[in-house]
């Protein structure tokens, strides 16, 4: 329902607007976590969820537009505001690579490459000390300087982002341009036969995925001022997967529910010890196999797409 | 033998069968005809069990069979011969032979048995048994089929379209291979859109038209309107 | 010669690791020609077997090979209950989009056993005991004799599975599954269940793997990643579903390993195997062997 959706939207805008007022330091940081995590994985369902592209190179190309940023702040010192940019460009671009070599591949064939370019990357990145200092990560100029005095700064800035992200992202997707974007998700072939241009679809998507990644990773390091291979690892693809996927995949609000509540979660988990990925998994294997469209589907009652019955599908599959 | 009722199914929200009944008697051949979309193909899915009706009931000698997993349905005596090509492709013939077994498999004699006898009935098999049952003519295909289907010795055979694809030569070695089935008491149902060549094997007919039974008759007696009701399905 | 032995030692030790992961390969290849999906918790498998092996052996002194036997039967039946809890829905016809449910799913489930052994065993890396002491000795190098047992016992599990796939009944079901669902049905075979039996027969394979390299390469829940990518790099190169290219594959990947830590980087050693998958995914994805048909 989209009028629900819109009203929750309004709703998680009026609390952001007004926290800072009575939220201590930590909350704060914790909220700016979570919006990090909401930018991150509604565009990975942009990419996975909208166009059905189920790629595991997200937080790689987050990281690389981390590293980008980082690296320009501090070897050639300009200013954060512009690396970030730069560093989204780049993530930009390696997505549109990715996602053209990609673009004959099936989900399986797609994820493993993905995995397989997410690797490689992180490898590299670990290994290749002079440049990146490898494990221990690279220290980098903050956006506003340090982080504690200046939290409500990031707060802010992020909160900026997150709206201009979402605000894109649903802009997009309710475009002709998405229309075509789901259009290929749930049948290539008849979307093609129907005139649509897939490839240059699946790329721009691929892009635009890969782009906001980037610019999210950036803004992360220079928040914490630190970048680090810890970021790009399998277990972090697997946070964004089941953020998207617990909120619902393929609906404009469950990514920001997915990495609100499981955000919550974990914090609330980690006083008793490190379970809050096992429960992540757990989660994510009950929603896929019972309540596909997560909790956006839950609670907003929309119809279902990944169970709906196709009847064109089955017979053709019959036949 | 077989015994349909009111039945009504389809897939998802497409409503293919709307209320049928027919009835197929034992040792008779029962022919379904009809325009394509009638529900053919549906109705012989639905009675082994592929497509779940959403509603009415399919007996067989008696029996409710319709909550019956499909795979349950040989050893009760029931076997299907689908319209499209159903060899096992990377297996042996006689590994596609052997596992027509799979429902008495322990009984290893019988098996041994039954596979001489379906090597008698058809040489060609014996001949390319060791062969990729892939490799083989589309005539060759079918009759590995039929002969995989008659392994465990099935009461009925529902038959969807046997010359389907094949050349008229070969078409009429398979019409006369089941035709012979009668003589050894199997009962077949059989959907075909070649309907000059199986009606004269047939004993009975039912005219499918949009999920449900629009005339029936037996064989010999509906030679006379065949032509009307043909031409009544080219105005669709 | 002094220079070769080296790497000659560095080769059969890839041919030694390359068997085993062959075996882990020929699981995943079973799964994914019964069930048609590609299992991304293959590696949780490869790490629970090993975990279980590592109880009979260190934690309660038995002897190691055991420890392999009780992680191929604890594996088996955790695979099988696994499929029966969160496959149904792809034979259901309940789910649009197999590949992706069938991916998300075992994704999802990658990330909970993970975890979970995690926050059970800890993170530490544990050393398991080798299946045998000593080396022996061939004159141009000295191999230890755990690795070669371990091998071994690979190829014998290796030949027992072909076996059982050529030439029993239960196998030659499981291809006819593989190649055609419905004509199975016919002829009485409950797909189902033995659907169930193939996910637990390819889980315990990768179960078997963890086992015996385990005692090679330290037990910890994080060990299964790469090998299941190199499983993953495998099948693909050897054309997924078919058996004796998951086989060749494995040697092929095994030496090309080698030969990149001999003449590369050995830092580097899992990006070739890396490298390899996207190439094959790029210019040849039927793989080496062509078609995806769960041949000989």
């Amino acid at each position: 329902m989209e009028q629900l959706e819109k009203k929750t939207m309004i709703v998680l805008l009026l609390v952001a607007l007004i926290l800072p007022s009575f939220a201590n330091e930590y909350t704060l940081h914790i909220v700016i976590l979570a919006c990090f995590y909401a930018i991150l994985s509604s565009s990975w369902n942009l990419l996975a969820g909208y166009s059905g592209q189920i790629s595991f190179a997200h937080v790689a190309l987050s990281s690389l537009g981390a590293y980008t940023s980082g690296l320009l702040a501090l070897k050639f010192g300009i200013h954060p505001v512009i690396t970030i940019l730069c560093g989204a460009v780049i993530a930009g671009i390696f997505g549109a690579i990715i996602g053209a070599l990609t673009l004959r591949m099936s989900g399986s064939y797609l994820a493993l490459t993905t995995i397989a370019f997410s690797e490689i990357y992180r490898i590299v990145i670990s290994l290749e000390y002079e440049i990146t200092n490898g494990q221990v990560g690279l220290s980098v100029p903050g956006l506003f300087g340090e982080a504690t005095s200046k939290i409500t700064y990031y707060y802010t800035a992020i909160a900026l982002v997150v709206i201009i992200v979402f605000i894109g992202i649903q802009k997009l997707v309710k475009s002709d341009f998405g229309l075509t974007i789901r259009a290929i998700r749930e049948d290539e072939t008849a979307a093609a036969a129907m005139g649509a241009k897939v490839v240059r679809h699946k790329v721009v998507v691929f892009a635009i995925s890969s782009a906001i990644a980037g610019l999210a990773g950036a803004f992360l390091a220079h928040y914490t001022l630190l970048v680090s291979p810890q970021m790009a690892t399998i277990t972090e693809m697997g946070i964004v997967i089941s953020m998207s996927v617990i909120g619902g995949l393929g609906t404009f609000i469950g990514p920001v529910l997915g990495g609100i509540s499981l955000e919550l979660i974990s914090e609330y988990v980690k006083e008793f010890g490190n379970y809050h990925l096992m429960i992540f998994g757990l989660i994510l294997i009950l929603v896929m196999r019972f309540a596909p469209m997560g909790l956006a589907g839950v609670l907003f009652s929309i119809p279902s797409k990944i169970y709906k019955k196709k009847p064109a599908q089955q017979i053709r599959k019959e036949i | 033998m077989l015994e349909v009722a009111n039945l009504e199914a389809g897939y998802g929200k497409i409503q293919i069968l709307n209320g049928l009944s027919l009835s197929a008697n034992e040792n008779k051949l029962t022919l379904l005809i009809g325009p394509n979309g009638a529900g053919k193909s549906t109705l012989l899915k639905t009675i082994f069990g592929f497509v779940k009706p959403s509603k009415g009931s399919i007996r067989f000698q008696g029996e409710e069979i319709s909550s019956i997993p499909s795979h349950q349905l040989t050893s009760l005596g029931i076997g299907f011969l689908l319209q499209r090509v159903s060899v096992f492709p990377d297996l042996t013939i006689e590994e596609n032979l052997k596992l027509g077994a799979w429902s008495f498999k322990r009984d290893s004699a019988r098996v041994a048995q039954r596979i001489e006898y379906m090597y008698d009935k058809f040489p060609i098999l014996k001949e390319k048994r060791k062969e990729s049952a892939g490799l083989m003519s589309g005539g060759q295909k079918r009759m590995l089929e039929i002969a995989r289907t008659l392994m465990p010795g099935p009461k009925l055979i529902l038959v969807d379209e046997p010359s389907a694809g094949l050349s008229p030569k070969i078409a009429k070695e398979v019409y006369r291979v089941l035709h012979e089935l009668k003589d050894e008491g199997i009962t077949l149902v059989m959907v075909d859109q070649n309907i000059r060549e199986s009606i004269a094997y047939s004993d009975y007919v039912y005219v499918l038209e949009r999920g449900r039974v629009s005339s029936e008759s037996a064989a010999d007696e509906i030679g006379k309107n065949l032509k009307q009701v043909v031409e009544s399905w080219l105005k669709f | 010669m002094d220079g070769l032995s080296p790497m000659l030692a560095q080769l059969v030790n890839g041919l030694i690791i390359g068997s085993i992961y062959g075996l882990m390969a020929l699981g995943l290849t079973i799964i994914f020609g019964v069930l048609k999906i590609v299992n991304f918790s293959h590696g949780e498998f490869y790490m629970l077997g090993a975990y279980a092996s590592y109880f009979i052996s260190q934690t309660l002194g038995l002897h190691p090979v055991l420890g392999i036997v009780v992680a191929i039967g604890a594996t088996f039946i955790i695979g099988m209950l696994i499929e029966k809890a969160l496959l149904p829905p792809l034979f259901e016809n309940k789910v649009e989009r197999k590949e992706e449910y069938a991916l998300l799913v075992t994704f999802g489930l990658s990330l909970f056993l993970i975890n979970l052994a995690l926050a059970v065993f800890g993170p530490f890396q544990k050393s398991a005991p080798a299946l045998t002491k000593g080396n022996i000795d061939l004159g141009v190098i000295s191999l230890s004799s755990g690795k070669v047992l371990a091998a071994v016992i690979a190829i014998v599990v290796l030949l027992i599975t072909l076996f059982v796939i050529q030439k029993t009944w239960l196998g030659t079901a499981l291809r006819a599954i593989s190649q055609d669902r419905d004509a199975s049905a016919i002829m009485g075979i409950n797909a189902k269940r033995l659907g169930s039996i193939a996910f637990g027969l390819g889980a315990c394979m990768a179960g078997a793997a963890g086992a015996l390299l385990g005692p090679v390469f330290l037990v910890y829940p994080i060990m299964g990643t790469v090998p299941a990518i190199k499983s993953f790099v495998i099948i693909v190169l050897g054309s997924m579903g078919s058996i004796k290219g998951a086989i060749y594959g494995a040697l092929l990947v095994g030496i090309v390993e080698s030969l990149g830590v001999i003449f590369l980087s050995p830092a580097y050693r899992d990006v070739y195997s890396f490298l390899i998958l996207i190439l094959v995914l790029l210019f040849k994805p039927k793989g080496l062997f062509g078609g995806a048909q769960w041949n000989n």
